[in-house]
């Protein structure tokens, strides 16, 4: 192979593996016509890809066995029977997977073929019988021969010094019992793994081999979400026989010499829940496929209901339903599953075979059927690559049509159906509109996929201006969902909200912000209802993508998180592992009330107004009450304590601890969160815990490289340690994640004029006031530059206007106060200090704004003084001081050096 | 004798565009690599395996001073130390795995039979021509591998270090582990 032939098969590969198996097969075909050698290379590429040893995972020395766990029955925490580096042929133990109901199943290396597999080693006592153990081989060799992606593949059976194995595909992911119980996924998704699982059984059948032991324990759910089934065959080795000469038996009967034979062989009795009438009934002789249907029939009941549909106080007792008993009702424990499935289940679970489906390819196709008619979602999946076009779907209208023409109006009139649930149906809004994007993202004709896109404030079209945090709210959320997503570049919130309120046009933002698409929309609410409409448009070409109107009540507003993640990371074919799963769960909340005081808490802190502030926190309170696993709130409660020494000069000794207390509480609930450990790194800055406030940094970072204020926090904290180029490093970082943060900007241009490069500063400075001039820092940004050059009488107009614009913040004042006492305006200095000391007093300021003035008026010892305070008080800001121009001329003393020093700073 | 200001140095100048540096780098990091392989060997229970990233780790903080340690120049450095790193083992290994079929080439230390284990070794060496293999049809691909694997680079430091994205990085990773995984399960 040529290294350009090989550059278009790893091409081929990721297309194809974007695609789910079942399509495979019709991408794979398209080929063949064109390059036969090329269609081959792939198809094994595919079987390799599947295997998916973990092999090249790690480096040489650690290749750890804990990696796969194929998680089959785990009977508690037995000891192995073999230790790690048994042989058993050319397969090497490496770890106890789990026990079966049929043996202990292993991990183990193949040493030739090098690559991990599930052994299975069956117990001595169950391959006594020889005429069983032959039948046995027979079967599992035919079944060896099986290749389906949803059949775990038998590669071997053997013996090896009297012991009998199975080698197996090793298959990472869980059970099928884990989805439908302790995962509860919903209803469509265990269908697919269900549609699945019929296609792989169909293959089995076509082969002549019946599983006779389906059952949710021995149906695997890989980490790419495909389903596989395991053990094919091995029931073989319990088949209960009828006893020669007698016709029938009663289930009693058969209950007791199951138990007795399992318990003779030495195995866990598994339920009996899941077998056929013919099984339960001993007549071997007529077990066939449909005997599988049956079974898939229990499990098809299970997933719907939750419930197996035979089951008895003990085993005799499930027999006997499974023989007698008339199948229940789907709807009597789920009323929302589809009507389809009950007439589905009913026929698989006919007593009679011969009334049952014939073949589980047609049940295969019936499931098909059920999912594409529960919604819009399911039809995107079956969708393959051929069918996509860029045609914009319509604006619907509220009204209702006589029958669903869209996948949105179809949801519609499910709510109205349904009366629980109705979150899960606001889920669904936000995954349709998602969805729609997803559409395009895979199925655009014309030119590249979209990979980057800008979510611009939506617009509050309500009369009242204080919902203005609904409509932020929901911007917000969707940049939220959408940056989890790897393959798609979002701009951050900072940077899209610096649109807000403007009138926008899409093709500039795409220019400006360089991104691909915009999402636009406007939220209404009158009353108890709310009106919401999305557009996607296209930012190249201006034309609009796709649009979408919805109407809810507003109480429904607040979206379930958790379920919107998941199912848009499914809809843009994501794979988040388990751990990433987890990982958004945690971050996120399920509570809706919750999640709506978090958002409102966002919204005023954003304001960084003292009175912003106090709301923030009591939002951020509320919402970690409703909720007392919601780190973010936490994050959000520890935040709004630390900036507000700054913006409202409350004290250390109020702030910090309550500060403390609020970010350890966020780590606790999840360790692995970025922001959490930022809040932390600034909390210890505060407590002057230098050293443990860089680590944290770190860590942040290292969490999460794309989160700007981690990196903005940091090169503050390098400017602190004296590593200016460093500092200037990370906060260009910072700017790099969030060109258009005004917070950031400003920090930039006080870094390099920390540095001494003027016109870097100045140009932030004028970057800033561009966004928007009214903003507090741009002025104040601006000052300090004039201030350096010289310029007084232009810096003390800015300070002036930072004064108006933050409602005399202390820190703008203590600027203004330094500025007329170095141009030597001391009455108006003076007045400055007057008003600083009453703050002071009223607890709004820290001591150190007053130094400041008086280091302008070189009135040093004063200056030291009321530093002093600060230090005495722990003040958590006063680390500033080492980077404020205010006190450019302290440096030179060598008490300032004392101070640093006391501070555990280097001076 | 390493030293660590012409490390730093050295690094500094691949920083400023000196592509060169980086392999006057080579002998230097693969020497310091050896040495601590060595004296680690003599620490631990023989069959005690080894973290190569570890390894690559010490020797990244005693050879780099302490305050020049900037995101790329720390990426540069595992990336010179992945290779070097991978010399050292599939060397070790080859000489393990032939004495093991009886055609002793030269005699192994103690030591240094303790670095890969015997069950490793016929592995590493397959592995080794394995990855030349790859090499011949993609060196990016390879060398994302190389980087991963033996230099336990995450993918950002390896994008920075190829001077590619991260996407790239995984994308190289995901076709070149199962073009791996294939050619090692066909081999004998």
């Amino acid at each position: 192979m040529t290294p350009q032939q090989y550059e278009r098969l790893t091409e081929l590969f990721h297309d194809v593996i974007e695609i789910a198996p079942d399509q495979r097969a019709a991408f794979l075909n398209h080929l063949a016509d064109r390059d036969a050698e090329l269609r081959r290379e792939l198809e094994s590429l595919l079987t390799a890809h599947e295997q998916r040893a973990g092999y090249t995972e790690k480096p040489p020395d650690d290749i750890a066995a804990g990696m796969y766990l194929a998680q089959q029955d785990n009977g508690g925490a037995a000891a192995a029977s073999l230790p790690t580096n048994t042989r058993i042929d050319r397969y090497e133990i490496r770890s106890l997977l789990g026990k079966g109901g049929m043996g202990e199943v292993y991990l183990a290396e193949d040493t030739i073929l090098r690559r991990l597999v599930a052994l299975k080693v069956l117990p001595v006592v169950a391959t006594a019988n020889e005429d069983r153990m032959r039948r046995f081989v027979q079967e599992a060799t035919t079944a060896a021969g099986l290749s389906h992606p949803h059949i775990a593949q038998i590669f071997e059976v053997g013996e090896y010094e009297g012991t009998h194995f199975i080698a197996m595909e090793l298959v990472d992911g869980v059970t099928l019992r884990e989805k439908i119980h302790s995962e509860r996924t919903d209803l469509r998704k265990l269908l697919k793994y269900l549609q699945q699982v019929a296609e792989g059984l169909a293959k089995a059948h076509a082969a002549g081999i019946v599983h006779r032991d389906l059952k949710p324990d021995n149906i695997m759910i890989t980490r790419d979400d495909y389903a596989k089934i395991l053990d094919f065959g091995l029931a073989k080795l319990v088949e209960i026989e009828r006893s020669p000469g007698i016709g029938g038996q009663s289930s009693s009967e058969v209950g007791t010499r199951i138990m007795a034979q399992q318990s003779m062989a030495g195995m866990v009795m598994g339920t009996a829940g899941y077998m056929s009438p013919e099984q339960a009934q001993g007549k071997v002789k007529e077990i066939d496929q449909r005997s599988d249907i049956f079974s898939f029939g229990c499990i098809l009941f299970e997933a719907a209901t939750g419930q197996k549909p035979f089951e008895g106080e003990d085993i005799l007792d499930s027999l006997h339903k499974i023989v007698h008993a008339p199948t229940p009702q789907i709807k009597e424990t789920n009323a929302s599953a589809p009507i389809e499935l009950q007439r589905i289940v009913r026929r698989c679970l006919a007593k009679d075979p011969d009334e049952r489906y014939q073949t589980i390819k047609d049940v295969a196709l019936e499931l098909k059927e059920v999912r594409q008619g529960m919604g819009g979602a399911a039809e995107l999946e079956t969708a393959g690559p051929t069918s996509g076009s860029t045609e914009t779907l319509a604006r619907q209208t509220t009204e209702q049509s006589p029958k669903p023409t869209s996948s949105a109006e179809y949801i519609i009139t499910e709510i109205r159906r349904r009366k629980r649930d109705v979150t899960v149906v606001l889920a669904g809004l936000v995954l349709l509109s998602l969805a729609g994007i997803a559409y395009f993202f895979y199925f655009a004709r014309g030119g590249k996929a979209i990979d980057s896109i800008a979510v611009l404030p939506f617009v509050n079209a309500s009369a009242d201006p204080n919902t203005d945090y609904l409509s932020d709210g929901i911007s917000e959320t969707l940049i939220n969902s959408l940056t989890q997503l790897q393959q798609l570049r979002v701009v951050a919130r900072s940077t899209a909200f610096s649109y807000k309120g403007k009138q926008v046009d899409p093709q500039a933002v795409g220019r400006d912000l360089n991104v691909r698409a915009v999402l636009m929309g406007r939220v209404r609410q009158t009353g108890d209802s709310l009106n919401i409409q999305v557009d996607l448009v296209d930012a190249t070409t201006g034309a609009q993508l796709w649009g979408q109107e919805y109407d809810r009540k507003f109480s429904d507003i607040v979206a379930v998180k958790q379920d919107i993640a998941r199912e848009v990371t499914e809809k843009l074919r994501l794979r988040l592992s388990g751990a990433e799963q987890q990982q958004l769960a945690r971050r996120d909340t399920a509570n809706p009330e919750a999640y709506q005081l978090y958002l409102k808490g966002r919204y005023y802190w954003n304001k960084r107004t003292a009175k912003g502030l106090r709301t923030a926190i009591e939002q951020f309170q509320q919402a970690a009450d409703k909720d007392p696993n919601y780190a973010l709130a936490y994050v959000g409660l520890a935040d709004c304590y630390l900036v507000l020494e700054q913006y409202a000069g409350t004290p250390t000794s109020e702030t910090l601890p309550k500060a403390k207390a609020a970010v350890l509480r966020a780590c606790q609930i999840d360790d692995s969160l970025a922001e959490a450990h930022a809040s932390l790194a600034k909390t210890y800055g505060h407590a002057w815990q230098f050293e443990e406030s860089g680590k944290e940094y770190k860590r942040a970072i290292e969490l999460n490289p794309n989160y700007p204020t981690a990196h903005h926090w940091y090169s503050q904290y390098l400017v602190t340690m004296g590593r200016l180029d460093d500092a200037i490093a990370e906060i260009k970082r910072a700017q790099q994640l969030d060109p258009l943060s005004p917070v950031i900007s400003a920090a930039a241009a006080s870094t390099y004029r920390q540095k001494g490069d003027l016109d870097a500063a100045m140009e932030q400075c004028k970057g800033i006031i561009e966004l928007d001039p009214t903003f507090r820092f741009a002025h104040a940004c601006l000052g300090q530059v004039y201030q350096k050059q010289g310029r007084y009488g232009e810096a003390i107009g800015e300070f002036r206007e930072a004064v108006e614009v933050s409602g005399r913040a202390s820190e703008n004042l203590s600027a203004l106060g330094h500025c007329y006492a170095i141009s030597g305006k001391r009455s108006e200095a003076m007045a400055t200090l007057k008003e600083l000391e009453e703050k002071y007093a009223k607890r709004e300021s820290a001591a150190f704004n007053l130094a400041a003035v008086y280091a302008g008026l070189g009135e040093k010892d004063q200056a030291f003084a009321w530093l002093e305070k600060d230090f005495q008080a722990r003040s958590g800001t006063l680390f500033q001081i080492t980077f404020l121009p205010t006190f450019d001329t302290l440096r030179s003393d060598p008490r300032y050096a004392d101070l640093l020093l006391r501070m555990g700073l280097r001076p | 004798m390493s030293d660590a200001h012409s490390v730093t140095q050295l690094l500094e100048q691949w920083n400023h565009g000196d592509r060169e540096a980086l392999d006057k780098l080579m002998p230097l990091i693969y020497d310091e690599l050896r040495k601590i392989a060595k004296r680690y060997m003599g620490q631990q229970n023989p069959g005690h395996t080894l973290q190569t990233t570890a390894l690559i780790h010490e020797a990244y903080l005693r050879m780099v001073k302490q305050k020049e340690k900037h995101f790329q120049n720390r990426a540069h450095f595992f990336g010179v130390a992945a290779q070097a790193m991978r010399h050292i083992l599939v060397d070790y290994a080859r000489t393990r795995h032939t004495a093991k079929r009886g055609g002793g080439v030269r005699p192994v230390s103690l030591e240094e039979a303790a670095l890969v284990t015997p069950e490793r070794a016929g592995e590493l060496v397959a592995f080794d021509e394995a990855l030349k293999e790859l090499e011949q049809l993609s060196t990016r691909q390879s060398r994302v591998v190389e980087l991963r694997y033996f230099g336990g680079l995450t993918v950002d430091e390896t994008a920075t270090v190829l001077e590619v994205s991260p996407e790239t990085v995984m994308r190289d990773w995901t076709m070149a582990k199962t073009w791996l995984h294939r050619a090692l399960s066909q081999s004998e």
